[in-house]
């Protein structure tokens, strides 16, 4: 009696326990395969947009008519964007795509720049046009070489969450996918080693590292500044670490933990210029207003040698006040000098430091004259936007060159816009929309 | 110029109206209010300059450009100097020019936010709350959550400037042209960050972490531009080593 009573207890424990196990299992089954069809839908969907931009790019190297060759570029340009973008949702890990990915990128800006340009004053030339011949050429091979992929992938029934599940394991195992896509990434190597000019977006570096001209200095000299400038006794201990051999700026890095704050300071190899301070500490509620804190960063910037800095922003994040400065030479605001300084509201004291845009462009200029007077610039500025503020400015262009400009402030339908004119040529050189707050969403019910 | 003289005839009645008011206890606080404060005194300042038809847009704390231009149309309008900040000269004759309600003005704050009167925040009477909040710029409060997720998830262990670094290595990766252009394109890339594959994402992060969000969004960035780190402990890619090395900060480095 016990016996059976035991057998059935048992036997439905054991058919309980299968029948839990295998939804579980095909709990995990329905699982994986919705994964694996995200990723198959991004790789067959990249394989058909490499197609097209092939096709793309043979169209409109058989395209004769401007009227049809702008659009034909823009429509090439969505296409890498659309390209790029299944690139990033296949699980590739570290499995270099990244000479794919540049390859979609130069092709994108090579045809959205010609694709803005007006071609019946400036057709293209030669050599774009032989540029745009060697991408054709260059599409070929990749599309080739995926669409191979595909093929033995449908044929096989290769799956990407085994490349997911290889690569989480770092194990060294080959995998059809994996290879094929490095040869991929091998072949447009390749290409790139021949450098296209064209094809590179070339940013003007002359005026950069214009602190960092001065001498090298000590590890021991810089850290004797350090201890100067943010007054820490000496029996206090600092850290240091100093930047690795790749690194465009050299540094030395301190930290330094006192009772109930951490403290981290970033100066410059050469001249030991401050390069960042950050504290972190909890910030009590404010009892000084942002103004207060205005002017303490304003001391501290004096303190610290900045010359003349012109405050162009100010933010109340919690009980921090952020504050950012602009440079000002011949009451010109020299907008690649910034520098930013945090506050704590509650006592007043400088938890903040980031001079990078000042210390790596910051030098004496040679401002001209502008050429434009502010009438004519305020004339090419759009009609129904009302000027309140002008200033005279240095900013960088798209190319990275330094322009003189008139920087002005104005408002349109309740908005307020930053418009910079070439003071030289009266373009539009660049609009921001100025605006920083959002509705508080924790406020909502 | 014809808008302002229109303006000055609703301003004059009200100041005969101002000489016999009882003047409201509960005025400004004796700071000088500046563009990007936030808080109650901004609220008042906001109720004040609507009330007397210099500001119009909602009044939510928040002291913008919007504010900044009705406040200095009211310091023109006034004959004080024009700085776009509310010193005492201004207030005073803000106080005197116009009238506060602190209890009107909520109400109207709160309708205008569809907000119900019953949320916790509101319950105190005495208080006045801002409806808005400031920013880093191009960001929303949204994106700060969701980064602070990844950065703790990714990088809690570390010391502040290593949570930093992490957060930029996330903001490099969206300006970069070979990554996704937005956070959560760049943080939900199958495979770029262990803490997205594993689930430790959603962990509930702590405050040192969106400070340490906010701080890079805010452009400190401790990587030198980096795009890629690793921990040289747990690695198993040999591709990562050869990408040319910038920092090393806490147990990660930091690459090009």
């Amino acid at each position: 009696m016990i016996r059976n009573i035991v057998i059935g207890v048992l036997a439905i424990g054991v058919i309980g326990l299968s029948v839990f196990a295998y939804n579980s299992n095909k709990e995990k089954e329905n699982f994986l395969t919705s994964v694996e069809n995200n990723y198959q839908r991004a790789f067959h969907e990249l394989t058909y947009h490499m197609d097209l931009l092939h096709d793309h790019i043979g169209t409109s190297l058989a395209m004769n008519s401007k009227d049809s060759l702008s659009p034909q570029f823009v429509e090439i340009w969505k296409v890498t964007s659309e390209a790029k973008g299944n690139v990033s949702q296949l699980p590739l890990d570290l499995v270099p795509v990244h000479d794919t990915e540049q390859f979609l990128h130069e092709v994108g800006n090579f045809t959205y720049e010609t694709s803005i340009r007006d071609l019946d004053d400036d057709p293209l030339n030669k050599e774009e046009i032989q540029t745009l011949e060697d991408l054709y050429e260059q599409s070929a091979e990749v599309k080739d070489n995926l669409r191979k992929m595909q093929h033995v992938t449908l044929n096989d029934g290769l799956k990407w969450v085994e490349i997911d599940q290889l690569l989480a394991d770092g194990s060294e195992e080959e995998h059809e996918i994996i290879d094929g896509f490095k040869a991929v990434d091998e072949h447009i190597a390749k290409f790139s080693e021949q450098k296209n000019p064209l094809l590179q977006s070339v940013k003007n570096e002359e005026n950069k590292y214009g602190l960092l001209k001065e001498k090298k200095e000590s590890k021991e000299s810089i850290e004797k500044k350090v201890r100067q400038l943010f007054s820490i006794e000496e029996d206090q201990p600092l850290t240091v670490t100093k930047s690795e051999q790749d690194a465009s700026i050299q540094t030395y890095s301190f930290t330094s933990e006192l009772d109930d704050l951490y403290m981290y300071v970033e100066m410059t190899e050469n001249g030991g210029y401050p390069l960042s301070l950050l504290i972190d500490r909890d910030v009590n509620d404010a009892t000084i207003s942002l103004y207060d804190g205005q002017i303490k960063a304003e001391k501290f910037l004096e303190d610290f040698d900045f010359e003349t800095m012109d405050l162009y922003e100010t933010q109340q994040f919690q009980d921090v006040g952020l504050y950012k400065f602009v440079h000002v030479q011949d009451d010109v605001r020299i907008f690649p000098d910034t520098v930013s300084v945090k506050v704590a509201l509650d006592d007043g004291e400088i938890i903040g430091l980031q001079a990078y845009d000042y210390v790596r462009n910051h030098h004496d200029r040679n401002i001209e004259k502008p050429k434009l007077s502010k009438k004519e610039a305020e004339k090419k500025i759009h009609e129904n936007i009302q000027i309140e503020e002008d200033n005279l400015a240095i900013v960088e262009n798209d190319r990275g060159d330094e322009i003189l400009a008139y920087e002005f402030i104005g408002t349109m339908n309740n908005d307020t816009y930053r418009v910079f004119i070439d003071a030289k040529t009266g373009a539009e050189e660049k609009i921001e929309k100025l605006s920083n707050k959002e509705m508080n969403f924790d406020m909502m019910g | 110029m014809k808008k302002r003289y229109y303006i000055l005839c609703w301003i004059v009645p009200f100041f005969f109206m101002s000489m016999f008011a009882p003047l409201k206890s509960d005025a400004f606080t004796d700071q000088v209010i500046r563009q990007g404060a936030v808080g109650e005194d901004v609220i008042e300042l906001q109720a004040r300059l609507k009330h007397i038809g210099f500001y119009s847009k909602e009044i939510d704390g928040v002291f913008g450009w919007s504010t900044y231009w009705a406040l200095r149309n009211f310091q023109y309008e006034f004959g004080i100097e024009i700085d776009g900040m509310a010193g005492s000269t201004t207030k005073e004759k803000l106080v005197k020019a116009t009238k506060y309600d602190p209890e009107q003005t909520k109400k109207e704050m709160y309708q205008t936010t569809n907000q119900p009167t019953t949320n916790k925040q509101v319950q105190n009477k005495a208080e006045v709350t801002p409806t808005a909040t400031n920013v880093p710029h191009g960001f929303s409060q949204n994106d700060i959550k969701l980064m602070a997720n990844a950065v703790y998830g990714e990088a809690r262990g570390e010391p502040y400037e290593g949570q930093v670094a992490v957060a930029s290595v996330i903001i490099n990766r969206v300006k970069h042209e070979n990554f996704p252009n937005t956070i959560s394109g760049v943080i939900f890339e199958p495979r770029a960050f262990t803490a997205v594959a594993d689930g430790q994402i959603w962990l509930t992060p702590n405050k040192t972490a969106e400070r340490a969000v906010l701080d890079a969004m805010n452009g400190w960035d401790p990587t030198g531009d980096a795009i890629y780190y690793f921990n040289p402990d747990t690695a198993t890619s040999p591709w990562i080593w050869s990408r040319p090395q910038i920092k090393k900060i806490g147990k990660h480095i930091f690459c090009e």
